[in-house]
């Protein structure tokens, strides 16, 4: 641009804070791991059945913590309530209320159906207060039949089926939310739903990856390379179709040139060249893109070594490049002003309770969650055995 | 609901008067209300902007190239309110099916806020108005005037006119000499008639009041800042005070009470102008009527109802 | 029978459910606020009751206080700006925002004893160097012949229109003027007032 900067007096402050960039990367995540799970229980991909639990109760306890950001970043937390009290039928905001908890739900009911037996098998087993704990969560009935178990897979079945959509709208609404903003050139486009919900499952696969990975090698079990290789092909084709999307869009934008452009290329080449160009672009999408391909190697499962050292490269570039995505599109969109002639300093609050480090503590109360989880429920089904 | 006014599709071309587009189709479509309504200005109208001002004279103070159109407008004028009076007998009936539609029988008001870009001379009385009336806090603003520079070389620049005007430690330093052209362009919220900030309100907590004024209600909002980013005319904020989402609200305390907005009260030049849209003999309505207007980013569809009159230069965004 | 007995646990369940549901619906309902849908505005119902408080925001209501207020103490004044070109200027944007000397005016009218304060008043010698922000900061009501106030709307600035009357296009920067009509005081806080007034403005 030719002309001195100038920004509206209201861009001065930046309104979305990491907090929003975190909301869309949990979310992510949830039904990222979702969809593992679902295509062990609704595609009988059965080289995934030792992750299959894992993602279920990671995408719980990803989910138990989805709102944690949108309550820190809420400048009234105390009112929270009001999306569900008095909601809006026009506003995308308003449906994550239902929708989050139509889709944990589904997710709970789901997990205690995969646990019951351990569950009903607990609540007689131990006595005192543990055998009540069980008990209570075995709804006080601990019939666990052959023919009640078989109507339990028969609903944990549906119940994916049900969840893959649900997973799906939870995420792609996140997308919606940012892509219906038509204030916002570099939001407002229909695919940005649909680029969500793709890096979404991409990440929600590499974290399972990882998390798999590390938790064998701390159980001291060796992992499945059948099983890792097979998410990192499943991997590698979301990849493929997230960053194939990622870069349409922007190719559209260039291509078409209208009068935003202006803006967006500059603010892609100078504002986001790191986050961009150089994190989501080079070192998140293109290296993973050209490593993921060693798991369609045919003989890849006998090297487990040079399989898990390849897919876990990848996997953390990959949660690196999905943050980064998330954090291209909820910064970038802030960082020049709607008066389209000057950019803004994103300010990251450091000192409130959205700062960034606020954020660190909380991607870790997940991992912390499944830590516990891990010690009440039996997440390895070879163990049950 | 302002369907009944086509004057609300007038698109002001930046390089002066609509033609015979605009204005002929103006007197035209002057049906739409009977008399009646009769703008009750409160006490507080300054008397000497609008009111003194004759067609002429208004028209006359507007610069070059609104003078060669000036005696095409005329026309319209005197078209206009020929028109107006001609058909005040047959409008009535319309206005009274309108009015039986009404439960309580009486139609709120609507309400337009035009802003003379030529007259404002960026002396900032609007804007401490508007923070004393409104305790709007430091460092956020309901309303701004913004300054268009194009330099002889080609350069547009755009600076923010500081609160006190251009005194003391804010002195201007821009040399007329430099200077093509320069004007003054005060900004403050649209109140969209499709506004986006009240679409994204996740809580109702945007309201659009009977007479169209968008507001916040300051117990529903929970602070979301969706509605700061759907504004594409970033005129809403998150005031630090009330954590909730706060904006211009044409001073709705005042309008209620038939006194003007504080800024409009304010306003030494008559740039900036507040009245019933639903009223033909409103000032607001009369000039609407006879002058080429435009609104800020008419292609978003909001269907703003601030207007700028003559038109605004492209560069205004 | 049978089938019921198997899947006990399901119906349990699904009864938790339902009376979740229902028992989210009830809570919903007694938790939206009074007048809420009574009024439907372009994206939906809302608090009525809130336009009501809103007509009672900020708090005082209105503060900036339009000249026919000041004029219904200050009649002589008005009389004096009557046919003055200054008539659009309000009494506030020299005399700063007497929203507070209002109310006390207000509240002493039958009162003999009540004290108005007295306004506060702003040149070079009780002030220093005082700018026009913090002068107007200071007090609510202020008394002043300060050039600055005058200079706010009347020194040529870029963008102004052509026609206004500031002193640039009149005859040139503020100071020329000041020698060409052979100022006493140039450097004085009122010199403007030398020839000027500022109620009613004689060129």
């Amino acid at each position: 641009m030719e002309e001195v900067p100038f920004i509206f007096p209201s861009d001065e402050h930046t309104a979305w804070s990491i907090m929003i960039v975190l909301y869309p990367y949990i979310t992510g995540l949830v039904a990222g791991a979702f969809v593992v799970s679902a295509l062990y229980h609704v595609f009988h991909k059965e080289e995934l059945k030792p992750v299959a639990r894992l993602a279920l109760v990671t995408s719980f306890c990803f989910a138990a913590f989805a709102t944690v950001p949108l309550l820190l970043h809420l400048h009234h937390p105390e009112r929270c309530f009001q999306v569900m009290i008095t909601p809006s039928t026009t506003s995308a905001i308003a449906g994550f209320g239902f929708i989050y908890n139509a889709y944990m739900l589904i997710l709970v009911v789901e997990i205690w159906l995969v646990f019951r037996p351990t569950i009903a098998y607990r609540a007689k087993s131990h006595d005192g207060i543990v055998g009540m704990i069980y008990w209570c969560l075995a709804l006080g009935c601990t019939n666990i039949s052959e023919r009640a178990k078989a109507v339990d897979d028969w609903m944990i079945k549906a119940l994916s089926v049900i969840g893959i959509p649900v997973a799906c709208v939870l995420h792609g609404y996140v997308g919606f939310l940012f892509g219906a903003v038509k204030a916002n050139p570099w939001w407002s486009t229909a695919l940005m739903p649909i680029i969500f919900l793709m890096s979404a499952i991409v990440s929600g696969i590499a974290a399972l990856i990882l998390l798999y990975l590390f938790i064998s090698k701390r159980r001291g079990v060796a992992a499945d390379p059948k099983c890792v290789a097979s998410m990192a092909r499943y991997l590698w084709l979301f990849l493929v179709m997230a960053v194939t999307l990622e870069g349409m869009e922007i190719l559209h934008m260039a291509y078409e040139a209208g009068s935003e452009w202006e803006v967006l290329h500059e603010l892609i080449t100078v504002h986001l060249f790191t986050s961009y160009i150089v994190i989501q672009v080079l070192i998140g999408s293109l290296i993973p893109l050209l490593l993921l391909p060693v798991a369609f190697l045919p003989k890849i499962a006998t090297k487990p070594k040079l399989l898990y050292t390849v897919s876990g490269i990848a996997s953390v570039l990959i949660l690196i490049q999905v943050f980064a995505m998330r954090w291209n599109v909820v910064m970038g969109g802030q960082m020049f002003s709607k008066s389209f002639r000057g950019f803004t300093e994103i300010d990251l609050h450091w000192y409130t309770r959205e700062s960034p480090y606020v954020a660190a503590v909380v991607m870790v109360l997940p991992l912390i969650a499944l830590w516990v989880a891990s010690k009440l429920l039996p997440l390895w089904q070879e163990s049950e055995a | 609901m302002n369907q009944d006014f086509p004057i609300l599709n007038i698109v002001g071309s930046d390089s002066g008067c609509g033609s015979g587009s605009g204005c002929g189709s103006q007197s035209n479509s002057d049906s739409g209300c009977g008399s009646g309504c009769g703008c009750s200005s409160g006490p507080g109208v300054d008397s000497g902007l609008v009111e003194g001002l004759s067609e002429a004279e208004f028209l006359n103070s507007r610069r070059k190239f609104l003078e060669q159109a000036s005696s095409v407008m005329l026309g319209a004028v005197s078209v206009t309110l020929l028109s107006g009076a001609a058909v005040e007998n047959e409008s009535s009936s319309d206005a009274d099916l309108a009015d039986a539609n009404e439960a309580n029988g009486e139609k709120p008001p609507v309400y337009a806020f035009l802003v003379d870009t030529e007259k404002c001379t960026g002396a900032g009385k609007c804007l401490t108005a508007c923070r004393e009336e409104n305790n709007v806090p430091e460092g956020y603003a309901r309303t701004w005037v913004e300054r268009y520079i194009h330099l002889k070389d080609g350069t547009v620049i755009v600076d923010k006119v500081p609160e006190t005007g251009y005194v003391d430690e804010n002195k201007d330093t821009y040399k007329p000499e430099d200077v093509e052209r320069s004007y003054f362009v005060p900004k403050l919220c649209n109140h969209c008639e499709d506004a986006p900030c009240n679409q994204v309100c996740p809580t109702h907590a945007s309201i659009t009041s009977p007479e169209g004024v968008e507001l916040v209600d300051p117990d529903l909002c929970i602070g979301c800042s969706y509605c700061v980013q759907a504004c594409p005319y970033g005129v809403r904020f998150i005031n630090p005070e009330t954590n909730n989402a706060d904006k211009c609200t044409w001073c709705y305390h005042r309008i209620t009470k038939g006194e003007q907005p504080a800024c409009v009260e304010a306003c030494p030049t008559g740039a900036r102008s507040f009245g019933r849209l639903d009223d033909p003999n409103s000032e607001v309505r009369k000039i609407l009527d006879a002058m080429p207007s435009s609104v800020l980013k008419e292609h978003l569809g909001t269907h703003p109802k601030l207007h700028y009159i003559g038109g605004l230069p492209k560069e205004v965004v | 029978m049978k089938f019921i007995w198997e899947t006990l646990h399901l119906w349990i369940l699904l009864t938790l459910i339902i009376a979740g549901g229902v028992g989210f619906v009830f809570v919903q309902q007694q938790l939206v606020p009074e007048t809420y849908g009574d009024l439907q505005g372009r994206y939906g119902p809302y608090r009525a009751a809130a336009l009501d408080e809103l007509k009672l925001q900020p708090e005082g209501s209105i503060r900036f206080i339009a000249d026919n207020v000041c004029h219904e103490c200050h009649e002589s004044v008005h009389e004096e700006r009557a046919e003055a070109k200054h008539i659009t200027v309000s009494c506030v944007h020299c005399h700063g925002h007497a929203t507070e000397h209002v109310q006390l005016a207000k509240a002493a009218v039958g009162n003999e004893n009540a004290v108005i304060p007295v306004a506060h008043i702003w040149d070079d010698e009780s002030d220093g160097n005082a700018t026009m922000a913090a002068a107007f900061a200071k007090h609510d009501l202020l008394t002043t012949e300060h050039k600055t106030v005058c200079l706010s709307c009347h020194e040529r600035v870029v963008g102004m229109p052509e026609d206004f009357q500031s002193i640039i296009t009149v005859v040139g920067h503020v100071d020329n003027h000041l020698e060409e009509q052979g100022a006493d005081e140039p450097l004085a806080f009122n010199t403007c007032f030398e020839c000027h007034s500022g109620h009613d403005t004689a060129p």
